[in-house]
């Protein structure tokens, strides 16, 4: 085999690990940061987290009926 | 490739370039000139629209492809990127599917089951009007408008604004919580408050004011509750110097007025148009711009019955602008508005003088009046066709007492009043259905809205309550009531949505909509109706009646959710009920009010008095056409006076006769065109004394010459997230002084203005009649028509059979040989490889269809269609599953329209089944083309490969890029329907026949223990339109109804030489005239 090839240089193991540390904390600062680009438009971000300030409540009084234009008219 | 010598079809030798025009002369089936277009361009071959057809999809997607454009880049350092970019997404993305937990009720409501919707009987208020409503509710959230079936009125259809209403409630940019001004116009002024800081200080006000002796003012709609009439006799009883005013923007005011010096009622009746068998419509649009439309469509249809019956109408329209009804006219006149009065007093001339009818006779004056106007001079004046005016003389004269002659609300008074004496002299008064209530007005309460402006400007108004109301964009700009207003002590605007009153108000109190509320109504002699909420409000909000009830009782605590409904209750159990002599106990009585949402009443039929014959003697000034231009005012189909602009759906939904969307213009005809040197998108100024007006401009085939016509309803300023700034605003124009009328002005100055202005139509989208392949285009047979004496004398010779390369289709073998019988019928054989107990299949009635669009907003709102903006409409992106094509056909200047509902045809071989790769899309058992949503990768093969273009494809996740993320609102996410998936990015959707309902049928057949049957299954559009042109049902089944379409003379099928077998049956459209269709131009058809 042609030792002559050329090979891209090999990064070192201390400069490895530095990189490595500091791209986990550059990804723990960008989730923690305030800028949620990743989240959509409009009222929808984390919407798990969010509790939704409507509460639907049918109203008591009203009387219901059956439709009379199909037996179910859904 | 040449011609090959075998049987097949080699197109490629048939393909025409994009740019070889294609000569339409000489392409005739018989004697009959068969080229429909759908616009100028089409119609003119312009290279350009030839280019953009055979285009399908987006001229941004066609970029070529150049591999040399990308740049080097090693594999090494792309993987690193990928994995470091992946890592990246990862950690940042939250879970966008997890909207949260969903549980199961803890405690029940008795009156909810999951899954099962339930329904209730309503009335809400659109464009002033009570209308009768049936609101299908899930999990208590209403979710749909539909008609009441027991209305006598409705007969269970309501029109496109009822229909898409629902979004009001869950209006994102609904108000809250009370606001106060600070001092300052503005709505950045506004401060959010409590019902008891402002309660605490109106009730202050009114007691300081009425003190004072300065007036208070509550400024409504019409009002039509007999209950809301006792409140504000209660309110004024408590603060004396209470006075009401009422305005309405029916724009019915010089008719009714006509009406009543006529006959001395105060509001125009009901016409029985069943009855008719000729009509003449004279600048009427009595199908759609109508107060009455939905019902006048009902009976104008009863009369074009052609599958269950045989009795066909016939149609006369006389009109300068292009009107819905005039398009659906089996003769159609283009005169300028201003001389219809001339041709009115021209017919009656005709009948009174000449042909000496005696159904009345006129006051000597007026037979006098009238004897100078010629028929025949007239026209040749205004080069009407001789011999189709001829007709209509003829009909009106045999069918004294079945016609009528309806005049346009443009129309000014006198010639209102001649139209009555016109009727009168034919004998039509058994038309006439005087069943409007009419009831005296409270003693402090006026219509005389000048009279409330000179006291807002006399400064003697204390408090003006704006009663969900919007003054200050409705009332015509010349009466000046925004400067007026605030010329009021105080002003209290009640509303739902921010607008241009509100800005300018002291205190906005958010209301509860039409489904929170409670009512009463009366606008007719033969029942009441009632409203009762479906819900319990959504936000801050309180009933508008229930803040004057709270008034009245002084005491800011005293308001509750339910302080209206009491009352309302308390006042029927005292003072309506004992009238009705019933033997059931109040209750009972009430909540089977509440329950059907109407109460029909016992009433003595009114006679209709004798025709008052000094209010024509009297007309000493009747309208007289000009040498200058005529301009129209009308009300927008969907967005009637605006007070919906904030609504999508109706923004979006296509206009029925130019396509346009989100957007009004100035409608002018080819000829003025050329006048005014100017072509569609250009801008004009209108201007009449010191209005101006400047509207982009749409060439319209049909308008009159010098008439141009634009619509209200837009321009609107503060209307909301979706609605402000679309269009323009034409109130500021309106001026009762300069104009003939309000809506009518002849004496305007036209100078095109420097710019432009893009409209969006959709006209040209999705054609399916490609020039590209020659011989088959022409035996495409898209629309088919013919004439109602050609069909009684061969019902079979108005359908143009089918054929390829002059074989009939029904020569060839059928594509679904029986195993028994092979080859034993034709490509129509009913025969089919679904030979299941259902094969569900629905038909269109095209002579019914009169193209009014209700039937596109009801499955908009069914199916969960997402609206996506004008932008993305003008890249053939909208969404909507279903569309209303409509084809000009014959002379450009005075064309004949034909309307064709367009949808999934759901296959028997459908192409888009066999070219999925993922087979997201799939024939189910009972014959419906299926869509698996979660499988579609987006490919579009399917809509490349769909004849009849009708399948949509979600470029984008609209909820999300529209008016950033409009539609995702955690409001606006409540009007969903859900038992319909709602689609994602890179999906495509289409018609599915309402499926949901289909499956829900099946369960409950299931359940029952039996077959599904037919008209178990009401789709969308079949139950919303008006004139029961849809019909669906089980095509296995010989006694379904289905069957009588199927087999009827005139059904055909599009396309049917492409072997697809489509399921949905179009009945060809019969034009009730003397004369055989020629599609020859002439002013009238």
């Amino acid at each position: 085999m042609d030792n002559k090839t050329k090979q891209p240089e090999k990064i070192k193991r201390k400069k490895f690990f530095l990189l490595f540390g500091a791209s986990v904390a550059g990804v723990i600062g960008f989730i923690k940061s305030p800028i949620k680009i990743f989240s959509g438009k409009g009222n929808n971000s984390n919407p798990s987290a969010k509790k939704s300030s409507i509460k639907i409540e049918q109203n008591p009084l009203s009387v219901k009926r059956e439709s009379k234009s199909g037996i179910f008219n859904s | 490739m040449g011609k090959s010598n075998n049987k097949y079809i080699d197109l490629s030798s048939e393909i025409l370039k994009s740019d070889e025009k294609v000569n339409h002369e000489n392409e005739k089936i018989g004697d009959k000139d068969i080229h429909y277009w759908r616009s100028f361009k089409e119609l003119h071959n312009d290279p350009e629209f030839i280019r953009a057809k055979n285009l399908e999809f987006d001229k941004s997607s066609n970029k070529p492809f150049e591999p040399g454009e990308f740049s080097g880049f090693s594999r090494r350092k792309f993987l690193g990127l990928l994995a470091a970019s992946a890592s990246f997404a990862a950690a940042g993305c939250s879970n966008y599917r997890d909207k949260g937990e969903i549980i199961p009720y803890n405690k029940k409501p008795e009156e909810i089951v999951e899954g099962n919707p339930n329904f209730f009987a309503s009335t809400i208020n659109i464009s002033g009007e009570p209308v009768n409503v049936l609101i299908k509710s899930r999990e208590g959230r209403p979710i749909k408008v539909d008609g009441n079936p027991d209305s006598p009125i409705y007969k269970g259809k309501v029109n496109a604004v009822a229909q898409a209403s629902i979004l009001s409630l869950y209006d994102p940019d609904r108000i809250k919580n009370p606001k106060i001004n600070n001092g300052s116009y503005g709505l950045e002024n506004f401060e959010d408050t409590d019902w008891a800081t402002v309660d605490n200080q109106i009730i202050k006000l009114l007691n300081d004011t009425n003190a004072s002796g300065k007036d208070i003012v509550i400024l409504s709609g019409n009002i039509y509750s007999p209950t809301f009439k006792k409140v504000l006799t209660e309110f004024n009883a408590k603060y004396p110097t209470a006075k009401v005013y009422t305005y309405n923007t029916s724009g019915m005011a010089t008719k009714n007025s006509a009406w009543q010096k006529s006959y001395g009622y105060s509001k125009y009746p009901v016409v029985n148009y069943d009855k008719a068998k000729v009509i003449l419509s004279l600048e009427s649009d009595f199908l759609a711009d109508d107060v009455n439309a939905i019902q006048n469509a009902r009976k104008f249809a009863r009369n074009r019955e052609i599958i269950n019956g045989d009795s066909f109408n016939r149609l006369y329209s006389v009109e300068g602008n292009v009107s819905l009804t005039g398009m659906n006219a089996d003769y159609r006149f283009r005169l300028r508005t201003d001389a219809i009065e001339e041709f009115v007093l021209c017919l009656l001339n005709e009948f009174v003088n000449k042909r000496r009818l005696t159904n009345i006779s006129p006051d000597a004056s007026v037979a006098s009046a009238i004897s100078g106007n010629n028929l025949d001079q007239f026209v040749a004046k205004y080069n009407l066709n001789k011999d189709h005016i001829s007709n209509l003389v003829e009909d009106l004269t045999k069918n004294q007492g079945a016609s009528f002659v309806s005049g346009g609300y443009v129309l000014p008074e006198s010639t209102h009043i001649y139209i009555n004496l016109l009727n009168e002299v034919l004998g039509n008064r058994g038309l006439y259905q005087q069943l409007y209530y009419e009831e005296s007005p409270l003693p402090f309460e006026s219509n005389d809205i000048q009279d409330l402006i000179n006291k807002l400007n006399s400064g003697s108004v204390g408090v003006l309550i704006n009663f969900d109301v919007n003054p200050v964009y409705n009332l015509p700009g010349s009466m000046n009531f925004k400067d007026a207003m605030i010329k009021a002590g105080k002003v209290i605007t009640m509303t739902t949505l921010d607008n241009e009153t509100s800005s300018l108000s002291s205190y906005v109190l958010p209301i509860n909509t039409d489904f929170e509320s409670w009512g009463d109504f009366r606008s007719r002699v033969d029942f009441y109706s009632f409203q009762q909420p479906v819900l319990s409000p959504l936000f801050n909000t309180r009933q508008k009646e229930g803040l004057i009830l709270n008034w009245i009782n002084g005491n800011a605590q005293s308001y509750n959710n339910d302080i209206y409904h009491n009352y309302l209750k308390d006042n029927w159990e005292k003072n309506l009920y004992p009238g009705f002599f019933s033997n059931v106990k109040f209750i009972e009585f009430f909540f089977a009010c509440l329950h059907d949402g109407v109460l029909p009443v016992n009433f003595t039929p009114v006679q209709l008095n004798a025709f008052t014959g000094s209010a024509a003697s009297q007309i000493t000034s009747g309208m007289k056409s000009s040498d200058k231009p005529v301009f129209l005012i009308t009300h927008s189909p969907y967005l009637y006076d605006g007070t919906l602009a904030n609504n999508g759906w109706l923004q979006e939904v296509p206009h029925p006769i130019s396509r346009v969307v989100w957007d009004n213009y100035a409608a002018i005809s080819p000829d003025t065109a050329k006048t005014l040197d100017v072509s569609t998108n250009d801008l004009i100024e209108i201007a009449s004394g010191n209005n101006t007006i400047k509207l982009p401009v749409m060439i319209q085939p049909g308008m009159a010459d010098n008439v141009i016509a634009t619509e209200l309803g837009y321009g609107r300023e503060i209307g909301g997230t979706v609605g402000t700034d679309v269009g323009v605003n034409v109130n500021p124009f309106i001026s009762k002084s300069n104009g003939v009328t309000e809506f009518l002005y002849n004496n305007i100055a036209i100078t095109k203005s420097s710019g432009s202005y893009e409209l969006i139509s959709t006209q040209e989208h999705y054609p399916i009649d490609d020039p590209r392949y020659k011989n088959i285009q022409i035996k495409r047979h898209i629309i088919q028509e013919g004439t109602y004496n050609q069909y009684k004398k061969n019902p079979k010779s108005v359908i143009i059979k089918e054929s390829i390369e002059g074989i009939p289709l029904d020569e060839f073998p059928s594509i679904n040989p029986s195993i028994n019988n092979p080859n034993t019928e034709g490509y129509r054989s009913t025969n089919n490889m679904y030979q299941g107990p259902v094969k569900w299949a629905m038909a269109i009635d095209m002579n019914k269809c009169i193209g009014c669009g209700q039937c596109v907003v009801s499955c908009n709102v069914e199916n969960n269609i997402p609206v996506v903006g004008k932008e993305q409409v003008g890249k053939n992106r909208e969404m909507m599953w279903l569309r209303i094509d409509r084809y000009y056909s014959g002379d450009a200047t005075n064309p004949k329209a034909n309307f064709q509902p367009m949808l999934c045809q759901h296959c028997d071989f459908a192409p888009c089944e066999n070219v999925c790769p993922v087979l997201a899309t799939s024939h189910s058992e009972d014959g419906i083309n299926g869509m698996a949503y979660n499988r579609c990768v987006g490919t579009r093969y399917c809509s490349n490969n769909c004849p009849y273009k009708v399948r949509r494809f979600n470029y984008f996740n609209f909820r999300n890029s529209f008016n950033d993320g409009y539609q995702e609102n955690e409001y606006f996410s409540l009007i969903a329907n859900p038992e319909v998936t709602v689609r994602s990015r890179g999906v495509m959707e289409k018609c599915t026949f309402c499926v949901q309902r289909v499956m829900k049928a099946r369960q409950v057949a299931i359940q029952e223990g039996r077959t599904v049957k037919g008209n178990d299954v009401i789709t969308a559009c079949q139950e919303a339109c008006p004139t029961e042109a849809i019909a669906f049902g089980n095509m296995n089944d010989k006694e379904d109804n289905i069957q009588i379409y199927r087999e009827h003379p005139l059904a055909y099928y599009l396309l049917e030489p492409i072997k697809v077998k489509p399921n949905v049956t179009y009945i060809a459209k019969l034009r009730n005239t003397v004369e055989e269709l020629t599609h020859t131009g002439g002013d009238s058809h």
